[in-house]
C-alpha cells in the first residue's frame, strides 16, 4: 500500500466512508507512516476546527413568516379558481340579459308595426258575402221607411194634385 | 416512528390539505434549512427568505409529492437549489459557474510569533476558509460537517456520483487544513 492512495483516501476514511478493508489497511497504515499520519493530523484538526463555527438560532419570527406565506398561497389558489367561474358567470349573465332584451325590443317593434297597420282611414280588404250584401241593404231600406214615417207624423196637412179633364191640375190641402 | 417515515406520513397528511400537518413539518425542519442557507449565503435575512422559500415550494409541491427519497434529501436540495440561485444573481455581472471546482491562492497569513490567537481569530478564518472555497465544494462540506450526511447522500443531493463527493470533500479538506491548520498547531 503506497502513501499516495492512503493520502487520497484519508478524507473517506476520517468519514468512516471506506469498506471495511479497505479501512483496516489505512488504519494500519497510519500507524507506521509518520508522514501519512501527521497528514491524517492536519486533515482533522482543520476538520475540527469547522465545529467553532455555530451558527445562531434563526429568528423567532421566521416560522410565522413561513406559515403566512403559505396562507397567502392558499388564498391566492381559492381566488384563482373563484375569479374565472365569476368571470365566466358574468359573462353569462350579460348574454342571457342581452338577448332578453333584444328579444323584448324585437316585440314591441312588431307591436307597433302590427297597430300601425291598423290606423282608422286604411282600408282593409274583407272578402263580404251576398247575401251580406242583400241583408245589409234590407236594413238600409227598413231604416228609410221608419224615418220617413217619423218625418210624416209631424206633418198635419198633406198636398195633393188633382188632375182635369183638361190636362190641369191644381192642388189643394186636406187634413193629414 | 423513523424520523423520515414520520416526515413522510406528515407530507401525505399536507397532500389532503392538513395544514396542522405542514406545520409540524416546519417546525421539524425550519432550524436546519436556516443554518444551510445561512453558513452558504452568510446572510441572515437570505437565509431568511431562502427558507420561507423552501417551504413554499414544499407546500405547492405537496399535491404531487412522491416519497422516493427521504424528505430532508428533498428539503436538503432544494435547499442548495436555491442557494446556488442566490449566489449566480450575485455574481452575474462576471462569468460565474456553480460547477468551477478552482480552489483560490492562499491568502498569505501574518506569520509574526502570537503565543496564542484569541479563539474569535480562528473562527473568522474558519469562516474565511469556507467561504473561499467554490460553492460545489462548500456546499459538499457544508453537508458532511454540519448536516451529519453520507457520502451518498451528499451525492443524491448534489445530483453526482459518491466517487464525485469523495473527491470534492478530499480536495475541500486539503484546502482547509493549509488554510487553517496552522492556526490550530499554534492555537496548542
Amino acid at each position: 500500500m503506497n502513501c499516495q492512495w492512503v493520502q487520497e483516501n484519508l478524507s473517506a476514511y476520517m468519514d468512516d466512508e471506506l469498506p471495511l478493508k479497505q479501512k483496516e489497511m489505512v488504519g494500519s497504515h497510519l500507524s507506521q507512516c509518520p508522514l501519512c499520519k501527521a497528514e491524517f493530523d492536519s486533515l482533522s484538526e482543520a476538520w475540527n476546527s469547522l465545529s467553532l463555527w455555530e451558527v445562531k438560532h434563526p429568528p423567532a419570527h421566521l416560522k410565522e413568516s413561513i406559515r403566512k406565506a403559505v396562507k397567502r398561497e392558499k388564498t391566492f389558489n381559492v381566488m384563482r379558481i373563484l375569479l374565472p367561474v365569476a368571470a365566466v358567470f358574468i359573462i353569462a349573465l350579460s348574454i342571457v340579459f342581452f338577448y332578453r332584451e333584444l328579444g323584448d325590443h324585437d316585440q314591441t317593434a312588431l307591436i307597433t308595426d302590427q297597430r300601425e297597420m291598423r290606423q282608422p282611414g286604411t282600408v282593409e280588404s274583407v272578402m263580404v258575402d251576398d247575401t251580406e250584401i242583400i241583408k245589409n241593404l234590407q236594413l238600409l231600406e227598413e231604416k228609410d221607411f221608419y224615418e220617413t214615417v217619423e218625418v210624416l207624423k209631424t206633418i198635419d196637412y198633406l198636398p195633393f194634385v188633382e188632375e182635369h179633364m183638361d190636362q190641369r191640375s191644381s192642388m189643394g190641402y186636406c187634413a193629414a | 416512528m423513523e424520523n423520515s417515515d414520520r416526515d413522510i406520513s406528515l407530507m401525505e397528511l399536507v397532500k389532503k390539505g392538513d395544514d396542522a400537518a405542514f406545520e409540524e413539518l416546519v417546525a421539524r425542519h425550519y432550524q436546519t434549512v436556516y443554518k444551510l442557507a445561512y453558513r452558504f449565503l452568510y446572510d441572515s435575512p437570505e437565509a431568511e427568505d431562502i427558507t420561507q422559500e423552501v417551504f413554499f415550494r414544499v407546500y405547492k409541491a405537496a399535491g404531487t409529492y412522491t416519497p422516493k427519497a427521504k424528505f430532508s434529501t428533498w428539503l436538503y436540495t432544494i435547499t442548495k437549489n436555491l442557494c446556488f440561485n442566490e449566489l449566480r444573481k450575485k455574481k452575474s455581472a462576471t462569468i460565474f459557474s456553480i460547477e468551477d471546482e478552482m480552489l483560490p491562492e492562499l491568502p498569505s497569513l501574518d506569520n509574526s510569533p502570537v503565543s496564542k490567537l484569541e479563539e474569535a481569530e480562528v473562527k473568522q478564518r474558519v469562516l474565511d476558509a469556507v467561504k473561499a472555497l467554490p460553492a460545489n465544494l462548500r456546499i459538499a462540506v457544508l453537508l458532511l460537517k454540519y448536516h451529519g450526511l453520507s457520502y451518498e447522500e451528499v451525492a443524491d443531493i448534489l445530483g453526482c456520483t459518491v466517487n464525485a463527493v469523495k473527491l470534492r470533500v478530499h480536495r475541500a479538506k486539503n484546502f482547509l487544513a493549509k488554510s487553517i491548520g496552522h492556526v490550530s498547531q499554534e492555537t496548542k
